[in-house]
């Protein structure tokens, strides 16, 4: 019983921040929404008794990148004014049809679909840190590498140009 | 001591069994979060009073005076004092601020740090909430803390805000990856991420202090920790003489009140955290009761936070994130892999290859990073040389 | 316990949302903002099927989320920086400046 009011009150947290995420005018406010839609799928995680993924959730994404963007954000408009831009006119219906069609066959597949209730599976931090060393072990130096090539590209491409 | 020993425990289980009469079950488990949450809120509220009294007269002390002690005996009824005066000081919300933001920015500065209070150890059988993953949910949630910053700071859109918040965010990305690494190396050793385990592994193996890799480890884990708080001698970014007051300038009243006390009960649950990893938690004497050694441990931590204030002048900025990528950084790394050759060689070459690493890293590092990094950037004389 | 399918009807619409977001708006920041909630619809998804299957198995869906999200620290770095870069150059970030390529 928990656990349904809790998905409940998570999956609305999680798609109101993302209806503020690209519905609001001021930049900042739609950060913060980003930020209170990456906390709702963390407690959806959460729900799922999935609690390493949760709090990997919280500590990388709105602890790390949602702070990255605001940076972005301040450097780029400098909290003037420019801060408040909505959506392109012309694009809305497009996008609007794009985001329908994609969503709505997805939705579709899964309620017509057999999936039945399922009890969380017991997934342990010990057992997700063996998969990623002993199954995973190539993607996971992949995405370290990945990760080191981002951060040099980054520096080089946002660094001023000293003459 | 058995009864002094369980009073906590004992008590909350005699509630439970009072309510378990005529209580369906779910409201049981709703009930007995609701007893754990409302100890440790209370606990934290309480903590948080005498905190800034003890604070206040150890600085006192340390100045060769005697601190606060008109208000009350020995100036015990001064936190009180103190938060009437914030109850009572007038809301001010600038002009151009963004109100719903400038509303939150409090709430959500210290709704993390209470969250901290439920993954201690506070004694045997006395953690809120024995979690899995507790230690990595205490720093996922003080990682919370920097956008936090940044919504307080630019919620009041002054221009000392975002300064402030900016740096202040700066500076809790910079000092969480030497912490998440110095916790690491504990939960290395330890193999396993629930806090009350560590310290029943501690149990086993010996407070984890006691290795060279362990003295590293908390101290960098105790700095790295102040400097997430934004204590001194790390509190640039909202130093009085320095920014104003950076991210809570614009804040007044019980606002402030509020970010005073996200401050000062971070530092305290990071020096109950470190006890728990490396002090041994509320493994003691068998004469004192579990929770009064986690007190006394997490009391001594915060004492040298204390220590820090009166005795030590604050970081310029740049010395700051310095501090955090030149040094603390890569001797995190050089802490996890002592950690891991203490676990895989035996006792003397273990001691030898640790002291090697962790002396010389130390050594290398503050001899030639940090001179480096002092003479490109430090002061220079009326000619422009440094 | 409610099933797999409310989950993934989440993860769906948190889809959806990123892709009308990164279609229609007009600031830069704001589509990369807009590839956030889709990375993390797929991200929920991932996580959400994983459940369906055997312990050997689930985890593979939770070590693919944390890839997940790995690639998607990146990928907001990389962006961010372009946008920085593009902001220099253009003295703007929204989209609508950025049209030297058509004739």
């Amino acid at each position: 019983m928990f656990a349904d009011l809790g998905f409940v009150l998570a999956a609305i947290v999680t798609l109101a921040g993302g209806v503020i995420a690209v519905g609001a005018r001021n930049l900042y406010r739609s950060v913060l929404g980003l930020m209170l839609s990456l906390t709702g799928v963390a407690g959806l995680f959460l729900v799922q008794r999935a609690e390493f993924l949760a709090v990997v959730q919280v500590l990388v994404f709105v602890g790390g990148v949602s702070v990255l963007i605001v940076f972005a954000l301040i450097l780029v408009e400098r909290e003037g004014a420019a801060m408040e831009t909505g959506v392109n006119p012309g694009l809305v219906p497009v996008a609007a049809i794009v985001a329908v069609i994609l969503s709505g066959s997805v939705i579709y597949a899964v309620v017509r679909s057999p999936l039945g209730a399922a009890p969380p599976a017991a997934v342990q931090s010990r057992d997700i840190g063996e998969a990623l060393l002993n199954r995973y072990l190539v993607p996971f130096e992949a995405v370290s590498l990945l990760l080191l090539a981002a951060l040099v590209g980054a520096l080089l491409i946002a660094r001023e140009k000293r003459n | 001591m058995g009864v002094i020993e369980g009073l906590f425990t004992g008590g909350k289980e005699f509630v439970m069994q009072v309510a378990a009469a005529w209580l369906p079950a779910p409201l049981l488990v709703l009930l007995s979060a609701a007893l754990s949450a409302v100890a440790l809120l209370a606990f934290a509220a309480v903590t948080f009073m005498y905190l800034t009294w003890l604070e206040r007269k150890v600085a006192g002390r340390f100045q060769d005076r005697y601190g606060p002690n008109r208000v009350g005996p020995f100036g015990l009824l001064q936190p009180i004092a103190d938060g009437l005066k914030f109850v009572m000081k007038e809301d001010i919300i600038p002009v151009g601020a963004d109100r719903v933001v400038h509303e939150l920015a409090p709430v959500l500065a210290v709704t993390p740090v209470l969250m901290l209070f439920l993954v201690l150890p506070f004694g045997r059988g006395m953690t809120g909430a024995d979690l899995n993953v507790g230690v990595l949910f205490f720093l996922g949630v003080s990682a919370v803390q920097s956008p936090v910053v940044i919504a307080a700071g630019m919620g009041a859109r002054s221009k000392y805000s975002v300064l402030g918040s900016m740096r202040a965010a700066a500076q809790i990305l910079s000092y969480e990856i030497p912490m998440v690494l110095a916790v690491l190396s504990v939960v290395m050793a330890a193999g396993t991420m629930s806090t009350n385990s560590i310290v029943e592994a501690q149990a086993r193996d010996g407070w984890y202090v006691l290795t060279p890799w362990g003295a590293f480890g908390m101290l960098v884990f105790l700095l790295a920790a102040t400097a997430e708080s934004n204590r001194h001698p790390f509190d640039m970014a909202e130093a009085e003489s320095e920014l104003v007051a950076g991210f809570h300038t614009e804040y007044s009243g019980f606002k402030f009140g509020l970010f005073q006390m996200a401050e000062f009960l971070g530092g305290f649950a990071s020096c109950g955290l470190a006890a728990t990893l490396f002090l041994g938690g509320w493994l003691g004497p068998a004469f004192l009761p579990t929770w009064g050694v986690f007190m006394i441990k997490t009391y001594a931590l915060f004492f040298v936070l204390m220590w820090f204030r009166a005795t030590l002048p604050r970081f310029r900025i740049d010395q700051l994130m310095a501090f955090a990528w030149l040094l603390l950084f890569p001797l995190s790394l050089l802490v996890i892999l002592s950690s891991a050759l203490w676990h895989f060689l035996a006792l003397a070459p273990a001691l030898v290859a640790s002291l090697v690493l962790l002396g010389g890293g130390y050594w290398v590092l503050s001899g030639v990073l940090w001179r480096e990094f002092e003479r490109s950037s430090g002061p220079r004389d009326v000619t422009g040389v440094r | 316990m409610l099933g797999v399918k409310a989950y993934a009807i989440v993860a769906a619409l948190l889809f959806g949302l990123g892709v009308y977001g990164a279609l229609a708006r007009r600031h830069a920041i704001a589509v990369l903002v807009a590839l956030e909630l889709m990375l993390n619809g797929a991200m929920l998804a991932f996580a959400s099927f994983s459940r369906l299957h055997p312990l050997a198995q689930a985890v593979s869906g939770q070590a693919f989320v944390i890839f997940i999200i790995a690639v998607a620290a990146a990928e907001t770095i990389v962006g961010l920086a372009l946008v920085l870069a593009l902001h220099r150059v253009f003295r703007t970030a929204r989209l609508d400046a950025f049209e030297l390529l058509k004739w």
